[in-house]
């Protein structure tokens, strides 16, 4: 009897703060005290033992001293932010500042009122990220939810907006007397060739047309039918059940059909094999990202090796380019709790205007030297050490690389020249062709949230059986399957949500 | 009350471990009241709205959420009737053993594979069994047997689940049963010796029941975990032509997870689970009880 | 005593040596394919030249894990967590299992089905991560070691375990006027010991591969363990990065295939040793019979 006593005292008053959440009390600016704010940061265990810790480092202090303001870092470990900060909300202990890469969290704090629109304050206490909003007015449908912004936002640098890339092997193509690729059906007749004609020369018949990673994301920006919503006459459409998809199929069919790719590309979890057959010269095209480490290894194995990256190909439907992000990269939401939104405003005022540089490249004359107005390292010793850690302090910069700036930025000896001319030339191509996209966001529709964990195990599947499943499997008969599956799990109800989210929102993505 | 008089050491020894547990375990479990509201992080766990069984409802009449749980099962069952009896045989056969130091090192390698994650013993499975380049079915043509790709095919893929779960975890699992063996007496085998017992009747009359409670006891905690698939270990090695068999609970909470924080509904499913759970637990327990073990209680 | 084998038992023999002979060559195989990669190039692993045996020989691998000062700290933290984990887990689970292994104890069987019940009922993480937090026991490993004091797993375990020691042992003691505390720590504690092996084997892996307690409740990154750190150094892509649009620069920082390897023999091996180390326990338990007598 007594025990039970004991038990529910003891968890009503442990239930307590529970419902309040028990906001901290942060020192309000008063008077001579420096204003207090707390910001969240990517703790990606880099900070070395000599320079302090996620909390406390020569970039923290730096920033306390230039700011005038005591700002308490909250690391979150970036394996397992999203967790980590929403413990930290359900307790109350969340920074006032919170910092995502993930706009689909960021619509989630926003749905959950973790997040406050912003901007009353930004008219308010704002210079410098008013003045950069206003020169940046496409930014502002990314943060912009139900007619109101919700977080401070900078443009993401053209290096991280292009994503994928199809490499090619320009040597190969010399030896068969071929042309660069630059429709679906020519990249089909290359692979045969690769696959059939002895591309190297070797008198083996030991070569594939293509290496595939990525390749789901890739074949489906191909024909327009990523896994995004498109605006098709006023109405929005998902991907994966329009026509295009089916081309997206069919073009990997007949690789497969065909035995132009591995044919057990679908159990090459990890892409084991597919990154052995690049490496090592057996296939010809190689599906992945822009920026291809693997070339190293290919050159490394085959002196003669000349990988080029592809040009977006046209198809039926014209010429789309791969998956690119968004131009938005960082979001930052002020946490409706917070005590003191005018020193939050400050802080990234002074982020946006000078402090960013510093924290992402260094002091100049220590760390960095300006050449043709780009920063080029000093010591790469001394900067491992001091500079590995800094950039997720900088929660907004201005930083916007261009391709012709990566030769300037990287090492001097001939080696890395050569390889940085490349990855110039190669965010050229990746950058060329626009990639459509025509939400800001996916829709923050509950019921969408919820079908696509169940709709993509489904997709993955169809799209297998179609690939592999030799000719009854049509890709008429995946998307038939597709649509009927998208039913089945009340796809219906999500479009009519969606579309009535889009109405009411669409004008709010228009840019003025 | 005599007992309790009697006995008052012992209750004095667990009572600073139950009252960890009414504090670590009994306490938080107020939390589980999520199920049947809304949790809104801004809101906390006391003001989210009720809701009653609308997470259920949606668990119960999602319409993959039969094969789901039917798959877990599969897999479960599959599991207790071929990997369950393996650590028990290999202890037995570790056993019979006499040089030590062979037997020291064998133990101490059987294990290792638990060490490793499934990223790495995913990598190696599907390389063994490639129909082109893996070891197992270059043997298979040995015997003129046609290539078979295992990692694609509905039929062999759970055995090949069960096989990787004996080959990453038999040897741990030998480890509880080794420590069940040497608390058997050593006069008994002497008395079968002098008996005139062959190995096998010493196996069968006195090794095995010496352990037998072990056994149960080891039955009855894995029946509770009847719902609960290593996330790890399917998702390394399951692929997109095998989903209809290898698609289970925990893939599913990975995918809700990734879906963002839906906390009310996954508390619903993990409730959900737990009530299996238990009612299996209990049930075993019984009917170890009706063979004539203590079981858990 | 010794009785001549028959001829049946002898072939036994000979197969069982071999048959676990090649059960240890198929278990070790993946741990060896990892250290050889660890040792390799990137150039030869990428290229799939890599199997049993180094090629290109190199300790590049270990020299980038041990670079920076922070594995030495992370490796003392794993070291602190485990030991000082297993000690408060030994005592805990001890504590309960000895009363309920005693079948005259009123209550027993309640008690029992209070404990079992929360090996299946948990509150969840936010839940938990309040209290921890009410507590006061956040960025401490005191949030790591006191929500887990006892394995309910492990419990039933040592419960059974010490329900096979014969009473009579117990009774004798008592006769001579010994209380159950110290029957316990001098009768049947040295009895135990290959259950006690087991279980601090048990736990201590538990605590050694603890990683996602570790990362919620530890903020401080000179406080985390090694398997956070290699985790932290070995992940840089994870699934949420991917999907989140840091992706392309995460890409960029892909992590070689011959580090990932060697941050698995770095983390494996500490714990590897324990066993053999344990072994010797495991026949401690002839003793009971002598006892007895």
């Amino acid at each position: 009897m007594k025990n039970r006593w004991i038990s529910a005292v003891v968890a009503v008053a442990l239930l307590a703060p529970m419902v309040s959440g028990c906001g901290e009390t942060d020192k309000a600016a008063t008077g001579e005290e420096a204003a207090t704010i707390s910001v969240s940061v990517f703790d990606r265990g880099s900070v070395p033992a000599s320079e302090g810790n996620y909390e406390e480092n020569r970039w923290t202090r730096w920033i306390n001293e230039q700011t005038g303001l005591t700002v308490n870092w909250v690391p979150v470990n970036r394996n397992e932010a999203q967790q980590k900060l929403n413990m930290l909300i359900a307790t109350g202990e969340a920074p006032d500042l919170i910092v995502e890469y993930d706009q689909t969290y960021i619509a989630n704090l926003v749905n959950q009122g973790v997040a406050q629109p912003l901007d009353d304050y930004i008219e308010q206490y704002s210079t410098s990220y008013k003045e950069y909003l206003e020169q940046n007015e496409d930014l502002k449908p990314f943060v912009t939810y139900n007619g109101k912004m919700y977080a401070f936002t900078n443009r993401r640098s053209e290096d991280s907006i292009a994503n994928h890339g199809i490499w090619i092997r320009q040597d190969w193509l010399d030896n068969l007397g071929l042309s660069m690729p630059t429709t679906d059906e020519e990249l089909l007749q290359v692979a045969r060739a690769f696959t059939y004609d002895d591309p190297d020369k070797n008198g083996v018949d030991d070569t594939l047309g293509l290496a595939l990673m990525q390749w789901q994301e890739i074949t489906q920006a191909m024909y327009f039918a990523s896994s995004l919503w498109y605006d098709e006459g006023g109405t929005l459409v998902y991907g994966p059940l329009t026509d295009r998809f089916a081309d997206a199929l069919a073009l990997m069919k007949t690789l497969y059909d065909e035995k132009l790719i591995d044919q057990e590309f679908i159990t090459d979890k990890q892409s084991t094999v597919q990154k052995q057959l690049w490496v090592n010269g057996k296939a010809g095209i190689l599906t992945n990202s822009w920026t291809e480490d693997l070339n190293r290894e290919l050159m490394q194995n085959d002196a003669n090796a000349k990988p080029v990256q592809m040009e977006a190909l046209t198809t039926k439907y014209g010429k789309n380019g791969l998956w690119q992000e968004t131009a938005a990269q960082r979001y930052v939401v002020f946490n409706s709790k917070m005590e003191n939104p005018e020193a939050g405003v400050r802080f990234l005022d002074w982020m946006i205007d000078e402090g960013w540089f510093t924290l992402m490249f260094g002091e100049e004359g220590v760390h960095h030297r300006m050449v043709d107005g780009v920063p080029q390292a000093i010591d790469a010793e001394k900067n491992k050490t001091e500079l590995s850690y800094n950039v997720d302090y900088a929660v907004l910069n201005q930083w916007e690389l261009k391709p012709e700036w990566i030769p300037v930025m990287a090492s001097q000896d001939a080696l890395s020249q050569e390889l940085a001319l490349q990855r110039q030339t190669s965010l050229e191509t990746a950058l060329k062709t626009p990639f459509r996209r025509d939400l800001p966001y996916n829709p923050p529709v509950a019921e969408f949230v919820r079908i696509t964990s169940e709709f993509s195990p489904k997709r993955d599947s169809i799209r297998m059986n179609v690939i592999t499943g030799g000719p009854e499997k049509t890709p008429e008969w995946g998307l038939a399957e597709l649509r009927e599956e998208w039913k089945r799990l009340g796809g219906e109800e999500v479009e009519k949500q969606v579309n009535e989210w889009y109405q009411a929102n669409k004008a709010s993505f228009a840019v003025e | 009350m005599r007992s309790l008089i009697y006995d008052r050491y012992l209750y004095l020894l667990m009572l600073p471990i139950l009252f960890y547990f009414v504090i670590f375990k009994y306490l938080p479990m107020l939390g589980l009241v999520m199920a049947f509201k809304d949790f809104n992080l801004t809101m906390g766990i006391i003001d989210s709205p009720w809701v009653g069984l609308k997470h259920f409802e949606r668990l119960f009449s999602s319409p993959d959420f039969y094969q789901i749980l039917r798959n877990t099962l599969l897999l479960n069952v599959y599991s207790i009737l071929f990997y369950f009896p393996v650590p028990i045989i290999l202890s037995l056969l570790l056993n019979e053993v006499k040089n030590r130091v062979f037997k020291k090192t064998v133990q101490s390698i059987l294990y290792i594979p638990y060490f490793i994650s499934w990223v790495v013993l995913g990598g190696i499975i599907i390389s063994l069994l490639s129909p082109s380049t893996g070891v197992v079915n270059a043997i298979l043509k040995l015997f003129h047997i046609e290539p078979i790709y295992f990692m694609k095919s509905t039929f062999w893929w759970p055995v090949v689940y069960v096989l990787s779960s004996i080959w990453q975890s038999a040897g741990w699992g030998t480890i509880i049963y080794m420590a069940a063996i040497t608390g058997i007496d050593a006069e008994q085998y002497e008395a079968a010796l002098i008996d005139g017992a062959n190995k096998w009747q010493q196996v069968w009359h006195i090794t095995l029941p010496g352990i037998r409670s072990t056994i149960a006891i080891m039955l009855i905690l894995r029946m509770g975990q009847m719902l609960d698939v290593g996330f790890e270990q399917v998702y390394m090695l399951q692929n997109d032509a095998v989903h209809s068999v290898s698609e289970v609970i925990s893939t599913y909470e990975y995918r809700i997870g990734l879906a963002g924080a839906q906390y009310s509904y996954t508390t619903a499913l993990g409730l959900f689970k737990s009530v299996i759970g238990l009612i299996l637990i209990t049930s075993t327990n019984k009917v170890v009880n009706l063979l004539g073990e203590d079981g858990l209680w | 005593m010794h009785i001549k084998q028959s001829m049946s038992e002898r072939v036994f023999y000979v197969v069982n040596y071999l048959f676990l002979a090649l059960c240890a060559v198929v278990t070790i195989f993946p741990f060896i394919n990892i250290l050889a990669t660890s040792l390799s190039s990137g150039r030869a692993i990428m290229s799939g030249e890599v199997f049993l045996w180094p090629v290109e020989w190199n300790l590049s691998s270990y020299r980038t894990l041990w670079q920076d000062g922070q594995m030495f700290v992370a490796l003392k933290n794993s070291v602190i967590i485990t030991v000082v984990g297993t000690a408060i887990n030994m005592v805990g689970t001890i504590m309960i299992a000895y009363p309920l292994s005693k079948k005259r104890l009123r209550g027993r069987s309640i008690i029992t089905k209070f404990i079992v019940f929360t090996m299946l009922f948990n509150g969840g993480l936010i839940p938990n991560f309040i209290l921890v937090k009410m507590l006061g026991l956040m960025n401490t490993y005191g949030a790591l070691w006191f929500p887990a004091i006892v394995s309910v797993y492990n419990m039933t375990i040592m419960l059974n375990f010490f329900r096979g020691i014969p009473d009579s042992l117990e009774e004798a003691a008592q006769i001579d006027g010994a209380n159950e505390i110290y029957i316990l720590v001098k009768l049947i504690l040295p009895l135990s010991m290959p259950v006690i092996a087991t279980l601090t084997l048990f736990y201590a892996v538990g605590w050694w591969n603890n990683y996602f307690n570790v990362m919620i409740y530890i903020t401080s990154s000179d406080k985390v363990s090694m398997t956070v750190k290699l985790m932290q150094m070995i992940n840089t892509i994870s699934d949420t990065m991917l999907n989140s649009g840091e992706g392309v620069q995460a890409q960029e920082k892909m992590v070689p295939e011959g580090i990932k390897a060697a941050a698995i023999v770095v983390s494996t091996v500490p714990i590897l040793c324990v066993y053999p180390f344990l072994q010797k326990y495991f026949v401690k338990g002839v003793m009971i019979g002598s006892l007895k007598g």
